[in-house]
């Protein structure tokens, strides 16, 4: 009999410090997978919003980098033509204006972009170039210059084109980098 | 002769050669220019203390009468910081006369410190105007 007690007694004892252990195995299990869960979810989350934000940023750049390109190449155009013709064009040098002003605008519109790309230094260098490259041909056109002397439109124009040539490098580049990276 | 001190946004190659040319164009109008910068670099963000500091010390050294601003890359960074500048500047110094360089939508012309009469607009123009 005693043998029989002693052997239900550890069979009771076992099952249930088995029973116990199941328990907790499962409950601390099932926690860890739920906490796993949660931070998952919250990683997910936030891995969401970053790609979105970078994705907006990059479509920003992909918009404003062709626009600043072409204002750069129409202002460089306009300022080879007016030195070419010798004689300024009031029409050439008015279109400059505009030009260069809305250069400037974007150059600040999305300075953020172009500071984030190493590239605000250098455009905003050749947006200044060419403003006054047009300001020495508004000097010239409206006789407030001391002479032809003091204003060397060709020196101007060949650092408009120096500058014009690193602008572009850096724009396409960065431009090329960064679609590369969307497709990729 | 006028004095006229231009704060301009850094110090660079350009500003040398626009120097030479601001000064000729001041001179023929009757205007004693000479330019001073907000930072010292672009990779300096403006600061109110920043920009006093820079434009007090042009100021004592080359006493103008009137102070403009241009409203280029340094001030579209930080506009606040240039107000503020503004407002010390004119504490500071009371006699002396601000104008700066007018665009569309900026703060600054909001300012009471400015001077807006007939002469001022036309030492803004002669600095900032030139266009066809």
């Amino acid at each position: 009999m005693d043998l029989q007690g002693d052997l239900f007694a550890v069979l009771t004892s076992a099952g249930v410090s088995g029973g116990v252990t199941l328990l907790l195995q499962t409950y601390f299990t099932k926690r860890i997978e739920h906490r796993f869960a949660v931070a998952l979810e919250k990683h997910k989350a936030e891995l969401a919003v970053r790609i979105q934000a970078e994705h907006g940023i990059i479509t920003r750049r992909m918009e404003a980098y062709p626009k600043i390109v072409e204002l750069c190449y129409r202002t460089r155009n306009m300022a080879r033509d007016l030195v070419a013709t010798g004689t300024p064009q009031a029409a050439l040098m008015q279109e400059l204006q505009a030009r260069s002003r809305e250069l400037e605008d974007l150059v600040f519109r999305f300075r953020i972009d172009l500071e984030a790309d190493h590239l605000f230094v250098r455009v905003h260098r050749y947006k200044n170039l060419i403003q006054h490259f047009s300001r020495g041909v508004a000097e010239l056109m409206t006789g407030t210059s001391a002479g032809v002397d003091a204003i060397d439109l060709k020196k101007d124009f060949a650092e408009i084109e120096k500058s014009y040539l690193e602008v572009m490098k850096d724009l396409e580049g960065s431009y090329h980098q960064q679609t590369s990276g969307v497709q990729g | 002769m006028m004095k006229v001190l231009v704060v301009y946004s850094w110090d660079d190659d350009i500003s040398q050669r626009r120097y030479a040319r601001m000064k000729g164009i001041a001179s023929r109008s009757g205007y004693d220019f000479d330019q001073c910068f907000a930072v010292p670099s672009p990779r300096t963000p403006p600061t109110p203390n920043g920009v006093t500091n820079m434009i007090s010390a042009a100021v004592d050294q080359f006493q103008p009468d009137v102070l403009l601003i241009h409203t280029g890359a340094a001030y579209h960074q930080v506009p606040d910081a240039f107000s503020e500048a503004a407002r010390r500047i004119h504490h500071k110094y009371p006699g002396l006369r601000l104008g700066f360089e007018h665009r569309p939508h900026l703060d600054l012309g909001n300012l009471s410190v400015f001077e807006t009469s007939e002469e001022m607009t036309r030492i803004e123009q002669t600095f900032f105007g030139l266009e066809l």
